[in-house]
Parts: structure tokens; sequence; C-alpha cells
């Protein structure tokens, strides 16, 4: 019922506020009361909502979720899991069980005074002017809803700092596990990153749950890069079809940075993946890349929004999917390019192919300009196959089935080529090969 | 040695008679050359030989060595031996030439009944074809035909022909869109590909590739029935007379 789990939502924040009083530093405490108002006054999102028109959040009081914090789990369980780390001899691997910082599982190869890789919660004690200056500043919750449920509680996850010209070679993985044994939970992890001028680093996050229940994953990740940083930012959600994922990704851009997102979609019951970037300065350079390919009854709803505060920044969109069976994608871009903005160049395109009847797209580019001297586009398609292709492929005694996988792969491999972890990529290959049960087209296109 | 026999091919595009009885037989070892004014039918033939299902066809039949080819879909036909080399070769972005040869070659030594082709065979036997029509190496790493020009296309098109090593090959107007030197190089590797074992039927408007690849006989398709047959003689006549005593002929024989 929606107002018994809204009720929950509430008792179990007085009872947070109380059990957390004199914890944290004043300001956050402020912060969530505010979030808190924010969350009552907004309510939870309907179909009226511009934001949420083809997203539908009711599996939120269908599924008895509960806020209480988790037992303690076998380490066994996760153990198996790590097992399965993509990269798992150089990468730093953070672990969040249940959306806390595990410092037993988590490995940081990285130099201390470089690099700090570690768990909010201890970065709102020993840094808190950090934390004070930056957290709940660029991701709004006084407009989102699940922003705001996550400003509440946020009490940990993981907070990255780079210092100044500290280039990480070695990407970093966040691997989110969350047990849904006894009852279905609300796992809320809170990110922090913060890239000093000219630094480097490339991350990647991968999600899993141990039991058989539903999951709902409210997750809030803020960004702040100084002057030329760089970051390559993957998420590849394969999930099961009993997790529920909301997440959320707020960009803040200073002058000459460079922000490259690319979220790779194949499965999983729902996907909110809210996805934002502000440019704060000149010169900056945001990618936003996204594949999805779903079936059964899967759910994805890629939702940016990038603005163009400033003058000469570039923004690149290509969000590319395959939607099959019963499953529905939604593709909501926003450009904003604000007066100030000229020379603002802005690509976004969304491009669907279509395989069965009761499969849906809703794809909505928007742009919005209000300066005079830009060079914007914006599109998008949504088809089947193409049958000359098709045609071709099979004059030359390939199959149906794999003319259609080498025809599939070669769509989504636009935007999987990109990613530049190599190992990564080839997971992701291996992903979506086992989706057309034709291994030996991902294997023979290493020659 | 009977590779091709086609008797009385009668086929429709929406209700409208586009071939209106076939008849020709090829032979291994043979190279037939069928010629015919714009809309005769050509490349109607091409594709219903191929296997493309937008065609209904309401009389006639085809037999491929022995075997029933009009039941045959298009993908068996390529497995037991036919190619097309397209008039239009799509573009394939995404799919590498290298990897799309190699699916396509497997998938003909599977229908075989023979094991893959080894990674380093299958490198070497793609070098070795593609110096056949001058392709560069890196070509083959690129998507298939994207951003190709008309004249590597057709390059493209002899190469998996010469991957694929058919019995019998179609080439629809593979000259046309070519200059001479891309002419003489595609002429070239389909005349080094010809032996007494396979058969190639050639459709072209133009006398001028059959300069190069010299038909045994060659045919006339005119309003979707083959009205004159002969030697390659016959295309030095049509040079230089054009179509125009054909469709006179006909005309006064009906």
């Amino acid at each position: 019922m929606k107002e018994d789990f809204f009720n929950q939502i509430n008792d179990s924040f007085v009872e947070f506020s109380k059990r957390t009083n004199g914890k944290f530093p004043a300001k956050l405490k402020t912060i969530r009361n505010n979030a808190f108002n924010s969350f009552n006054s907004l309510g939870f999102p309907t179909k009226k909502n511009e934001e949420w028109k083809y997203t539908d959040t009711s599996f939120l009081y269908k599924q008895d979720f509960q806020l209480q914090s988790q037992k303690e789990i076998e380490n066994k369980e996760i153990t198996d899991i790590l097992k399965f780390l993509i990269n798992g001899k150089k990468d730093n691997i953070v672990v969040l069980i249940n959306g806390r910082f595990s410092k037993e599982l988590s490995r940081i190869n990285t130099e201390a005074e470089k690099i700090k890789i570690g768990s909010l919660a201890d970065a709102m004690v020993y840094k808190a002017s950090t934390i004070e200056k930056h957290f709940a500043q660029y991701a709004n919750y006084e407009n989102d809803a699940f922003v705001a449920l996550n400003t509440m509680f946020a009490s940990d996850g993981c907070y990255i700092r780079t210092a100044e010209g500290v280039i990480v070679e070695n990407p970093i993985q966040i691997v989110y596990i969350n047990t849904a044994i006894d009852y279905a939970p609300i796992i809320q992890p809170r990110n922090l990153i913060i890239l000093g001028d000219c630094s480097q680093i490339k991350l990647y996050e991968t999600y899993h749950t141990i039991g058989e229940q539903a999951v709902f994953q409210n997750t809030v990740t803020e960004v702040f890069m100084k002057r030329f940083a760089n970051f390559e930012h993957y998420k590849i959600q394969f999930n099961n079809e009993n997790s529920y994922y909301i997440d959320t990704t707020q960009v803040h851009q200073k002058r000459a940075s460079n922000y490259t997102n690319n979220t790779i979609s194949l499965k999983g019951a729902f996907h909110r993946n809210t996805l934002g970037a502000y440019l704060d300065d000149e010169l900056c350079q945001t990618n936003l890349y996204g594949m999805y390919f779903l079936g059964d009854k899967d759910f994805v709803d890629n939702h940016s929004r990038i603005d163009h505060a400033k003058p000469n920044c570039t923004s690149s969109e290509l969000y590319k999917g395959i939607i099959d069976d019963e499953a529905t994608a939604v593709f909501n871009g926003k450009i904003y390019v604000w007066k100030d903005a000229q020379q603002t160049t802005a690509y976004q395109s969304n491009k669907n192919i279509l395989l069965s009847n009761d499969a849906t797209i809703n794809s909505k580019p928007q742009l919005e300009i209000f300066a005079d001297d830009v060079k914007c586009s914006h599109g998008a398609t949504c088809g089947n196959l193409d049958k000359e292709q098709l045609y071709y492929l099979l004059s030359r005694g390939i199959s149906d089935s794999k003319a259609k996988a080498l025809l599939l792969n070669a769509f989504a491999s636009e935007i999987v080529e990109k990613i530049s972890i190599a190992e990564l990529r080839d997971y992701v290959k291996r992903l979506v090969a086992e989706r057309f049960a034709e291994e030996d087209i991902y294997f023979c296109d290493n020659l | 040695m009977e590779l091709l026999k086609i008797e009385n091919l009668k086929v429709n595009i929406n209700d409208k008679p586009i071939l209106n009885g076939i008849n020709l037989q090829i032979n291994a070892g043979e190279v037939h050359a069928i010629m015919g004014p714009n809309g005769s039918g050509k490349s109607t033939l091409a594709s219903v030989l191929s296997g493309r299902t937008e065609f209904e066809v309401t009389d006639g039949k085809v037999t491929y060595l022995g075997k029933n080819l009009l039941e045959m879909p298009a993908e068996d036909r390529a497995r037991e031996g036919i190619f097309l080399a397209f008039q239009y070769p799509v573009e394939i972005p995404g799919v590498s030439t290298a990897n799309f040869m190699k699916t396509a070659l497997n998938e003909k030594r599977k229908h075989l009944g023979l094991e893959p082709v080894d990674a380093m065979d299958f490198l070497q036997l793609m070098k070795e074809k593609a110096a056949l029509v001058e392709i560069k190496s890196d070509f083959l790493h690129r998507s298939v035909n994207e951003g190709f020009s008309g004249g590597e296309k057709k390059r493209n098109e002899v190469f998996q022909m010469a991957m694929l090593e058919p019995r019998l090959a179609i080439l629809d107007e593979t000259d046309s869109g070519l200059d001479i030197d891309a002419l003489k190089i595609v002429a070239n590797g389909v005349n080094r590909l010809q032996n007494k074992d396979n058969g190639f039927l050639v459709i072209t408007h133009y006398q001028r590739l059959l300069d190069y690849i010299v038909p045994d006989f060659v045919h006339v398709l005119y309003q979707g029935r083959i009205v004159k047959s002969g030697n390659k003689e016959l295309a030095f006549e049509l040079e230089e007379k054009g179509y125009d005593w054909i469709k006179k002929e006909v005309s006064s024989n009906k």
C-alpha cells in the first residue's frame, strides 16, 4: 500500500535521526531534514510528472520493501561473487554490502596520498569540511523524490578523492552486493567522487543480489570534477527479474574537464538511470553513451540532462537499444544550452531496433537552446533489422539466426567498442554474445 | 555435367509477369552471358536463382545439381554452391569482412559435414584470395563495404566468390559502375576462378565485360524470354547494332 510505505519511510527517518544524532556534522543534519521535507512535499512521482511520464514506479508498493538494516551475511557467498570480478588482479575493488563499505572485502592498490578510495561514512567523520562542501550540492533533492529519499538516509557508500595531477592507471570497480534473503530490502548507497585538477580515473559499477527476494536499490552518485580532470564511468547492469534500480548520477564539471559515461543495460526488471552533467566552465567535454538489450519484461529508462551553462563546451550523446519480447525502454535526453553558452556543440541521438510486436520504446530527445551561436542536433530512430543486409548475409550461406545475431551485434558494438578497459569490453561482449546463443560470433571478432 | 537446368520458368512480381518462360541449361565448365535491354528481367532471374522470396514463381522448374532449387532457402543454395555477385552490394557497418567470411565459410563447412576452418588456415586463405582481386588485407578488417567505392564493392564481391568457391556463380551486372581498370581486375579474378567443374552466368547490359570474360554462350533476354542464343559473336553483333533489331525481330514473329 502506498500510504503504509510512505509511513514506513517517515517513521524510519525519525528513528534514523535519533540514532545518528550528533554522529554527523551539523550541516548534514540540516540537509537531511530539508530532504525529508522535500520528499514529503514531492511524494513519489506518478505518470503525470513529465520526468516520469513513461516510467511506472508502482512496483514500490507491490513488493513490501523494508528499510530496516540488514543482518550480517555469510562471507562464502560473497567470496563466490568476488571470484567473478572482471579484472580481479589489477583493479581497485570497492565492495559495498547492502550499501555499506566493506573494509575486509575491498581492495585498494593505490597510494593514499595520491588517491583516497574508501567509505563515505568515514569521510563524513574525518573529512567533514570536504563533505560539507560537496555533499548534496549537485544532485538536487528539491525536485527529485528519489534523490531526496537517498539524501535523508545517506550514511555510506564509496568516497573517492584524487589529488592534483594523479593518473590512476588501474580501473576502480564498485561492486554492489545486496542480500535479499528474509525480506525485500531498500538499499541506498551514496557515492561522492571528487577529482582534483588534471587527475584521471576509470571506474565501473556492477550489481549483485544474494537471495530470492526483490531488491530496490536507490543510488545517488555525485561527481565534482576540477579543471582538466578526466573520468571514464561505466555501469554494467545485468540483474535479475526481481531487481529494481533507480540510479542517479549528477556530475559537476569545471574548466576543460572531460566526463564519459557508458551505461550498458542487459537485464533487470527495472532500471531508471537519471544522469545529469552540469558544464560549469568553458572547454568541457561530456560524452553520454548507452546500450540496452532487453528481453522478457525488462524495463530501462535512460533519463539524461546536460546543462551547457558556459561557452565553448562539447557534448555528445548516443544511446542504442535492442528491445525484444515484452520489454520496454525509455529514452529521455534533454540538452539545455544556456544564454551565455555560445559556441556550444551538442549532438544527441537515440537509435532503436524492435524485435517483437510487444516491445516498446518511448524516445524523447529534447533540445532547449537559449544561445544563438551553437551547433546542435538531436534525433531518434526506431525500426526493424535492415532486410537488404539480412538477405546479403543469407545469400552467403549464413543462417537466419546467425545473420540476425551478426547484425544486432554490429549495432550494439558501436557503443560496446567505446569501452576503453579491455577486460570490461570483453566481458560485455561475452554477455551480449550469450544473448544470441551464437558465441562463435564474438570469438571470430578477434581475428 | 549439368549444373543448372531452367525449364519454362515464369515469375510474377506483384501479379505482374516479369519472366515469361525461361529455358536455360548450364553445364560444368561453361560461361553463359545473358544480355538484354533494361527491364527485360535480367536481375529478376538472378534474384530468383539466388533465393529472394518477394517473387512468385507461377510456372516452371529449376534443377540445380539434380535438386529442386526453388524449394531451397537462400542460405542452403549458397551452402550448396550458388553464389550471387550483387549489382548493388549492401554496406554492413560493424561487421568486418573477415568475420563475415569466416562465419559464411564455417556455415558452408558445417552444411557439408566439415570441421570449422582453423584460424591460421583461414587467414592464409583470405590473404591468397584477396591478392586475386588486388584487395589490401586491411580492407578485410573494415566493415563490409562501408564507405567503399563502387569498384571496391565489386572487387569485394569477387573476393567473397573466391572465398566460397561456388559451383555456380551468377554475376549480376558486375561491370556496372566500374572504370576500365577495375573492370580488368574483376574480370581477371573471375577468369582465374573458372575451371572445368564450375559454371558462370554473367548478366550484363553491355558487351564490354565480355571482352574480358569470354562467354561460351550468349543469350538475349527480352520481355522475360530468351529470344536469341548464340556464341560470343552475338555479343559483338548486339554491341554494333543495339537491341532494336532484336525487338523488331520479336515483334515481327508475333
